[in-house]
């Protein structure tokens, strides 16, 4: 049987080393995050690592604009809802071509006349000189760590390449906007455990605070 | 099934994770030792609350079911990581230590990533228990039905934890070549930002 002394050593050591010793990032992104369960499963969190290692292969569907706008089935618990007045379009479509390979759904504003909130006026005035669209991509899971806090959203590898990216917030997750071909977004996803998986999202015809609005709407339901 | 379905309720749920999200991070960091997976527990943690969260809210103690919960993640992880450590349900026989070197060994500890790589040793039982009852500060009976274990399992596990967390402490000490100084320069990343201070609530 331990005795008083020892008993109250072992508190007064956890008092003094382990009371603020909590990564405030870490406390932020629990708070940041949203824990309803349509949108962050059991499944997902159980189904995360099996589905490590490749993209989710959604159907293309095809077809001129639609005035529903479509939502885009990423996984089992991730939805993006594109915006009012969007369209489905062939993944490498020449109407969306300066998308990085290889795109899993593209859809289109072009010749959207649908009123809608403020992002599509946005959204609207690149589609109208150019047609703006995106590509979405929902990548493998990985495990973060404190070396390779990411997959593909090194800011010091965008950076050697001159990308310029930028930690933005994306709706209520993190992400890293960059431009290559046009302006490219990276969206962590918690996948649980620890998981995350990065939504890739590259935008043709749109600013980068567009494409982020735009994927900011899409996570939001 | 139940959801978090009703904006009111929704709300409640959020007030009830920034209550809650340090204290259970915390234990689970003390427990696992690493940021990442005791992040990942904390939100499997609140994805479960949410599923229940409208029997939850009612009850007397939201926490402590939440804290209940996280404990079961974290033990269901690691006997996920090390089915085949026996350490999990039956620890190595620990050497005797006179009270007095075991209290000495704890006293000198005045480092976070000291006191981490001492729990290393620990079972994540062991390591439960002293989290639970000396970081927490929940009485031994609470920590008994946190665990499903009697008291008196409690109490003799808490015990057999501390000699070999002291144990573990004095040797680690004794190994170090390294002067503390530096060893303090390599503690963990992220230790420089701590807003938050606190116990499971």
């Amino acid at each position: 049987m331990m005795s008083d002394e020892v008993e109250n050593e072992v508190r007064s050591v956890f008092a003094r080393t382990a009371a603020d010793t909590i990564p405030g990032e870490a406390h932020r992104r629990l708070l940041n995050r949203d824990y309803h369960p349509r949108r962050v499963s059991r499944g997902l969190v159980v189904g995360g690592a099996v589905a490590a290692a490749a993209a989710i292969a959604v159907p293309l569907a095809i077809g001129a604009g639609s005035a529903a706008a479509p939502a885009i089935r990423l996984a089992a618990s991730y939805t993006f809802q594109t915006p009012p007045g969007s369209r489905l379009i062939r993944a490498g479509s020449t109407a969306c071509r300066a998308i990085p390979p290889p795109p899993l759904e593209v859809f289109n504003t072009a010749g959207s006349g649908r009123p809608g909130p403020s992002y599509t006026v946005a959204i609207k005035t690149a589609a109208s000189s150019s047609g703006g669209c995106v590509s979405l991509q929902l990548e493998g899971a990985y495990r973060p760590t404190a070396a390779s806090p990411d997959s593909d959203i090194s800011l010091s590898h965008l950076q050697r390449y001159g990308q310029r990216p930028r930690h933005v917030q994306v709706g209520r997750f993190h992400g890293v906007i960059f431009t290559g071909a046009g302006p490219e977004l990276f969206v962590q996803l918690p996948a649980g455990h620890g998981m995350m998986r990065d939504l890739a999202v590259a935008g043709h015809g749109l600013s980068r605070t567009e494409l982020i609005r735009v994927v900011a709407h899409g996570l939001s339901s | 099934m139940e959801w978090v379905r009703d904006a009111a309720s929704k709300r409640l749920f959020e007030a009830f994770v920034a209550q809650t999200a340090g204290g259970l991070f915390g234990a689970g960091y003390l427990m696992t030792g690493d940021a990442l997976d005791a992040e990942g527990a904390v939100q499997e943690t609140f994805i479960r609350v949410a599923r229940r969260w409208h029997r939850v809210r009612s009850m007397d103690n939201p926490s402590g079911y939440a804290r209940r919960v996280l404990i079961g993640v974290l033990l269901d992880g690691a006997r996920r990581r090390s089915r085949q450590r026996a350490e999990l349900e039956s620890p190595e026989p620990t050497a005797e230590v006179p009270d007095d070197r075991a209290a000495r060994a704890l006293r000198e500890v005045d480092d976070f990533d000291e006191l981490r790589r001492g729990l290393s040793v620990l079972s994540p039982r062991q390591r439960a228990v002293l989290v639970l009852r000396y970081w927490a500060d929940l009485p031994a009976g609470e920590v008994a039905e946190i665990l499903g274990c009697s008291v008196a399992t409690v109490t003799s596990t808490a015990s057999r934890a501390t000699t070999r967390l002291a144990v573990a402490l004095a040797e680690g000490r004794s190994d170090e070549a390294e002067p503390r100084q530096a060893r303090r320069a390599a503690a963990l990343p992220g230790k420089r930002d701590l807003p938050w201070r606190g116990g499971l609530s």
